[in-house]
């Protein structure tokens, strides 16, 4: 799932105006987009054409009609009241609106500070498919919106990320019956990317939208391999790794399920791409760079660190 | 101590392709780009708003309302200006004027030749605003159009191909070159432009953009530095390079005249790092990073 996270200061307006926000049921996320429909329906044309995601099925876009799919979607939110809308209600249109994703294509994560790298890693659809490369995804991502349970919409601002409770109310309702569709239509190698330094472990089942929706609706019959992603920012040090308590309770879940997992700690690939903002990070060099004195330097100490272990394991065995 | 360095660097290559070899094996996925219509693209307005729209809420342009519908109007206005293939050079002027890019100082990117890579480098990092990063070339990016023949509306049958002697004034064309010499002579500070080192017509190439339009219209006054970002593949041959150039001393020679400073980098780490993302287990991409080095001495240190 996605949506844009809600600007700082909205967080010291919670804090302070909690209980005004109850009574009242305003909520601290930004309202709907004014033109929310001029914006869903460019979406969904501009999808059609093929660019936004180069592997879609352009003959089973052509059969999406975009005005539909704006109805379908906006009859399960607006008017209603905010919280006022379940996952259930966006089952007509996220079934109008499925696509077919490619074999070994999904991509899940968990934990909004894996987001900004599983995106990049998917390369828009091209490497890897997250939720919000599928049509579906693709139309919602980035927005809050909700009724305002006069039959409008509201467009001052909407209830924030788990505000009216897990995965109920206009946003979060969406994003709930989306996952649990994205994972049901998954199918041969599947990924799944978290953070090592999420704080209370990189793996959880507890209000989390991976377990509780995309864990749990995977067909063991049509998942061939799991490949759990334990990443670690390159200027932080890994809090977690794929022998931690916390992926393991995530690999007992997949052997009760017969889905066979790997798991990498910081995969090459993907420590690349951490790499790209940070190339003047000592952990970012490459072995043929020229001229990169602290990186020789840094080879050479690990050269002798190397040798030495090697004798000193021979001593004292 | 020599002897025993290249020791310990036959025991580290050894052990780094063996650990390269086990691991994951990921291929890119690709298909070719985007199969255009002849005409304009369907639903052009819908789309053209939409972005309009979303750009405008995103980034919050101003404070007052963006009217979408009068961009396009104005838009469309230019296109409808004249008969197909005269459209005159200010013919989109006043639709600029309500979009025109303002970018922050050292982020103005061109590209020629490496719409790939350096859209992946916008996307991935602050430092570069490319023409489809801003407001005006993301709005009609990747669309086609043109007018029909009485000036009424767009024509969603036929456009007419690029072609500067048959159809000088082409919708498309017209709106590319002034946009491009719009972008350049916006440019603060330093500038960036990604260009491919293993194009056989050269990194700098007459016919592109960035020779035709971009570089002549830059700014001496605003403009300090020209930084060419050289991209060669990972498999590629290069053609030219930062040190043997093959055409980029006409650019250099062109940008001295002007009074900008060049320099020039071959393949730069981030975008070596993109690359490598892609195919890690390719020679070059062998790096002494922490993960690497975990993953062969993780039970020792």
């Amino acid at each position: 799932m996605s949506k844009t996270s809600s600007e700082a200061g909205s967080l010291v307006v919670v804090a302070c105006c909690c209980l005004v926000l109850f009574i009242v049921g305003a909520g601290a996320a930004p309202g709907t987009p004014s033109a929310f429909r001029d914006i869903f329906i460019g979406r969904c044309e501009d999808y059609k054409l093929g660019g936004i995601n180069k592997l879609a099925d352009l003959s089973e876009l052509s059969s999406k009609n975009c005005s539909e799919l704006w109805e379908l979607f906006s009859v399960a939110w607006l008017g209603k009241e905010p919280c006022d809308v379940e996952p259930n209600d966006y089952k007509d249109f996220v079934e109008s609106a499925s696509i077919t994703i490619p074999k070994d294509m999904s991509n899940f994560w968990d934990g909004w500070d894996i987001y900004d790298t599983v995106r990049s890693y998917s390369r828009e659809g091209q490497r890897t498919w997250t939720l919000d490369y599928t049509l579906i995804g693709y139309l919602i991502n980035g927005f809050y919106f909700c009724g305002d349970g006069k039959g409008g919409v509201n467009t001052e601002s909407c209830p924030d990320d788990g505000e009216c409770g897990f995965a109920v109310g206009a946003v979060d309702a969406f994003w709930a019956e989306a996952s649990k569709h994205f994972s049901i239509s998954a199918e041969g190698l599947s990924r799944v990317f978290f953070n090592s330094s999420r704080p209370g472990g990189p793996f959880q089942t507890e209000e989390s939208f991976f377990s509780e929706f995309e864990l749990c609706n995977l067909t063991p019959e049509k998942i061939s391999l799991m490949d759990i992603y334990v990443l670690t920012d390159v200027r932080q040090s890994p809090q977690h790794d794929c022998d931690s308590v916390s992926i393991n309770n995530l690999k007992s879940i997949l052997d009760s399920k017969s889905i066979p997992y790997n798991c990498w700690d910081n995969p090459r690939d993907v420590f690349h791409q951490l790499c790209i903002d940070y190339d003047d990070h000592e952990d970012c060099t490459f072995l043929n760079d020229d001229g990169a004195v602290h990186k020789q330097s840094f080879f050479l100490i690990t050269c002798i660190a190397f040798i030495v272990l090697q004798f000193t394991t021979k001593d004292t065995s | 101590m020599v002897s025993l360095l290249k020791e310990c660097l036959v025991i580290l290559l050894a052990v780094l392709s063996v650990v390269q070899a086990d691991k994951l094996s990921l291929k890119p996925y690709t298909r070719d780009a985007v199969a255009y219509e002849d005409g304009t693209t369907v639903n052009f307005e819908d789309i053209f708003n939409g972005r309009c729209y979303e750009f405008g809420c995103l980034s919050c342009l101003g404070e007052k309302p963006l009217t979408c519908d009068t961009i396009f109007s104005s838009f469309l206005d230019g296109v409808l200006s004249d008969p197909v293939c005269a459209l005159e050079d200010t013919a989109y002027d006043s639709f600029l004027q309500l979009v025109a890019p303002d970018l922050p100082v050292d982020t103005t990117t061109f590209w020629s030749g490496t719409y790939e890579i350096a859209h992946q480098l916008s996307a991935t990092s602050g430092l570069y605003y490319t023409m489809e990063d801003t407001f005006m070339g993301y709005l009609v990016n990747s669309l086609n159009w043109c007018g029909n023949d009485d000036q009424t509306d767009f024509d969603y049958e036929d456009c007419r191909a690029w072609d500067y002697d048959d159809c000088y004034g082409q919708a498309t064309s017209v709106f590319w070159n002034k946009a491009s010499a719009l972008m350049a002579a916006q440019a603060r500070g330093s500038v960036t432009v990604i260009l491919n080192g293993d194009a056989t017509t050269g990194a700098f190439r007459n016919s592109s953009f960035f020779a035709r339009v971009e570089a002549p219209n830059l700014n001496p006054e605003k403009v300090y530095l020209v930084n060419v970002l050289l991209i060669h593949d990972l498999d590629g041959t290069p053609f030219e390079t930062c040190d043997d150039p093959q055409t980029l001393q006409y650019l250099e020679a062109l940008l001295k005249e002007m009074g900008i400073a060049y320099s020039c980098q071959d393949d730069p780490d981030n975008a070596r790092f993109l690359q490598c993302s892609q195919e890690p287990e390719h020679p070059e991409c062998s790096s002494c990073t922490k993960g690497f080095l975990d993953s062969i001495f993780g039970s020792w240190f």
